[in-house]
């Protein structure tokens, strides 16, 4: 056996076991329900709190590359927010596929909670430039957003009624793979006050943690975790709680290939010591 | 020129960066308005500069096969599959859906985008399995909390008695506190960067020697 | 005059009549590429192969194609191009939106000075526009930053650690006794980052608890990335599965047997093309 294919044996080994950990309990199905922590029920009560009718504001900053991850997140919110019979306007910060990707999702959850475009909710563009989209937005809506993403004036829309700045809308959530809740935090909550609540894949939820204990954010949905919660809050069991399951044999796959891999060295350090 | 290539930038710069400093402090509705004028006019380059990044690439990949360099032929693949795509901006749908602009989106990018990060699961366990070693104090502590957080995250965690407690108490302070000393410092170094491009200390932007 | 009918009626037409691209054929065929894509991509968990490569590019051409499409239809063009347009001739059906005036001359010519970056001998030019993004950023972001991420960051925590709570206004002593553990580790680790001063004595002491701080949030860390990470891959799996079974006409194996037959013919090239090692040269004798 040359060297080379020695050195990649464990490696994928290592891979096998985790393509088995995944697909075998994908394979055989079923759901989990998972309590929420009062850092997600921060999110939700805030919604919770919106008289009916009231417009909401939802950055969706994730590209398809997070997908998987933040569908469920952001299929629990719109459930919540039409359930509420809220107003959602639908705007993004994060990149150019991310808009399109936002339009695929609303309206499939649109259809299939029978909300009306124009109505029950509004897509807006994609806005490049960080925090300058914000402050704009923050005083004057029409100065760059005059339209909405099909090119019809803002004017027009049954849900921008009374939106004439961003602070017209009682609160928002930024749903990102990226690091725009940080444009939101600085230049929405800071600069205008915007009250906001956040969801963002799991790798960005430590970082967003700070912001909770001042009440910056008033609550944050992580991963896909977060958002199985979530869909626990209003009470909608959805992608999330039926990836839980596969989620849970993953993780308990990798402390006990940690754990395995620490045994080894140690055995392999004594043997070594010993010789 | 000289005046034209550096001065004149790092007039704009300086004079920029003062303005919209001013501007938080001055509760008059010009100074909203000034606001609002550069912020979109903001936007509008950022997106042209979307244009620019897109130029860049192809013009790399120009050069490569031009020079016939190692792996010329998949810039070859780039550039084609580029130009196959761009040409859906000829279609009467443009990127609406149904046009051959949102079919690529649909079926290529989109997918290959989620696959692309999804592979980093494998590499991510294979890392952890050869690389995570109790091997100090400070990487044990690392260790046990990874572990904490990753069975108290998930449903399973709720078997095991104490650990999505100790899991939220983790994420609670320690994770708090050392982060917020990141944001602290973090902001510290971005302020200062701040007033260095301002005041034309910080000329990295400016590209080249001239 | 509402134009919102008149969107529902595009929309639904659009719906009833998806064309040639989004028609039945096409998507099916969609669907092919993409979970032969999916697997192309995968082969790279063998080693960096051709047919990664390929998939990689091709990744690569298609998401900057649509990327400059996409952004000449919904930033350059309704943004700048139509408004500009507007300004100069305004249009005699309708008022001018608040958006359509000449002030866009500025950033239609800084845009232009930024595409001069494409012609060498003006190349400078670009300097402008980048002077004034710069510039415009760095003078929002000061105020912000010190209200955002240092005044709120700072201030609650400095103002009293100690939590009351209840009819009786009594010390939440849990509560408390987390704020000021925040308290100690967010000082502990700013003086771990401390390289002013020397680490001896107190300072190190205080900077050791700073990294045992920073060791239980990279942790944390790590945790939440796992779970990421997996999510994303539970995602793609799941998307073979629905593809692999009769509803999704066996896509998944048929590909995975052209993904995998290529990339071991394509294998077999290389190893055929590579030169045996070369024997190993004999150790120098000892003098």
């Amino acid at each position: 056996m040359s060297p080379e294919l020695k050195k990649m044996i464990p490696r994928w080994t290592v891979f096998g076991i985790i393509a088995l950990a995944v697909t075998i309990p994908l394979v055989v199905g079923g759901s989990t329900r998972f309590p929420a922590t009062p850092i997600v029920r921060g999110v939700y009560e805030e919604i919770e709190k919106l008289p009916e009718g009231s417009p909401i504001l939802i950055s969706s900053d994730f590209d398809p590359g997070s997908e998987a991850e933040l569908e469920p997140m952001m299929n629990a919110i719109l459930a919540h927010c039409w359930r509420r019979k809220l107003r959602v306007v639908v705007m993004s910060l994060c990149s150019a596929n991310s808009m399109p990707l936002a339009e695929e999702l609303v309206k499939k959850a649109a259809a299939e909670h029978k909300a009306e475009y124009g109505r029950d909710y509004a897509l807006m563009k994609f806005l490049p430039g960080g925090t300058a989209p914000i402050l704009t937005l923050g005083q004057s809506w029409s100065a760059i957003l005059p339209k909405d993403y099909y090119e019809t004036p803002v004017a027009d829309l049954p849900a921008m009624k009374g939106i004439t700045k961003l602070t017209d809308f009682p609160y928002m959530v930024c749903v990102a793979s990226v690091a725009t809740p940080d444009y939101w935090i600085l230049a929405g909550n800071a600069k205008y006050g915007l009250k906001m609540g956040m969801g963002c894949t799991a790798v960005m939820a430590t970082d967003y943690y700070p912001y909770i204990s001042t009440k910056q954010v008033s609550g944050l949905i992580g991963g896909l975790a977060g958002a199985a919660q979530y869909e626990a809050l209003v009470e909608r069991p959805g992608l999330a709680s039926s990836k839980m399951p596969t989620q849970s044999v993953v993780h308990v796959t990798l402390v006990l290939l940690i754990l395995a891999g620490n045994i080894l060295h140690f055995l392999t350090k004594k043997k070594g010591s010993a010789a | 020129m000289t005046t034209l290539k550096r001065t004149v930038p790092l007039g704009i710069a300086l004079v920029a960066g003062l303005v919209l400093i001013l501007q938080g402090f001055v509760p008059h509705p010009v100074s909203g308005k000034v606001l609002t004028w550069t912020q979109s006019w903001v936007v509008i380059i950022a997106g042209v500069s979307i244009l620019l990044g897109v130029g860049s690439l192809v013009q790399a990949h120009a050069t490569k096969i031009h020079r016939q360099s190692r792996g010329w032929f998949y810039s070859a693949v780039t550039l084609g599959t580029f130009g196959l795509t761009a040409l859906g901006f000829f279609h009467p749908k443009g990127i609406e859906p149904g046009g051959p602009l949102d079919w690529s989106y649909q079926y290529v990018m989109n997918e290959m985008s989620a696959t692309m990060f999804s592979i980093l699961g494998f590499f991510i366990a294979s890392a952890a399995f050869r690389a995570f070693r109790a091997r100090s104090v400070e990487a044990t502590l690392l260790l046990v909390a990874a572990v904490i957080i990753m069975l108290g995250q998930v449903p399973v965690g709720a078997y095991l008695p104490g650990v999505p407690q100790v899991a939220t108490w983790v994420l609670e302070v320690p994770t708090t506190a050392a982060k917020r000393a990141i944001i602290l410092g973090v902001a510290l170094g971005s302020i200062a960067t701040a007033l260095r491009i301002i005041f034309g200390i910080e000329r990295a932007y400016l590209g080249g020697s001239e | 005059m509402n134009t919102l009918p008149l969107t529902l009626l595009a929309q639904e037409a659009a719906a009833a009549d998806p064309g040639f691209w989004g028609g039945p054929g096409m998507q099916a065929f969609g669907l092919w590429v993409a979970v032969g894509f999916t697997l192309a991509i995968y082969t790279f968990l063998y080693r960096d192969n051709p047919v990664f490569k390929f998939a990689e590019h091709v990744f690569v051409g298609v998401s900057n194609g649509y990327l400059l499409c996409y952004t000449w239809f919904t930033v350059v063009k309704p943004m700048l191009v139509v408004p500009l347009w507007h300004a100069i001739r305004p249009p005699a059906d309708k008022p001018l939106e608040a958006n359509e005036t000449l002030w866009l001359l500025v950033p239609a010519f800084l845009s232009l000075c930024m595409l001069m970056r494409f012609v060498p001998k003006a190349a400078w030019m670009s300097r402008w526009a980048f002077a004034f993004m710069v510039g415009t950023t760095s003078g929002v972001l000061i105020p912000l930053t010190v209200q955002a991420q240092i005044y709120k960051q700072l201030f609650p925590m400095l103002g009293g650690f100690v939590s009351r709570g209840g009819d009786t206004d009594a010390v939440l002593w849990v509560a408390s006794l987390k704020s000021l553990l925040i308290l100690i580790g967010v000082f502990a680790v700013l003086t771990y980052f401390l390289f002013s001063v020397e680490h001896k004595g107190p300072v190190r002491v205080f900077a050791r608890t700073g990294i045992v701080f920073l060791m239980i949030a990279f942790g944390a860390s790590f945790g939440y990335t796992v779970m990421a990470r997996e999510s994303l891959l539970i995602g793609r799996v799941k998307f073979l599965i629905t593809q692999a079974g009769s509803e999704g006409k066996y896509r998944t194996f048929a590909m995975m047997a052209v993904v995998v037959a290529l990339v071991a013919a394509l294998e077999m090239l290389r190893v055929r093309a590579t030169p045996p090692p070369a024997a190993e040269p004999a150790p120098p004798e000892a003098k």
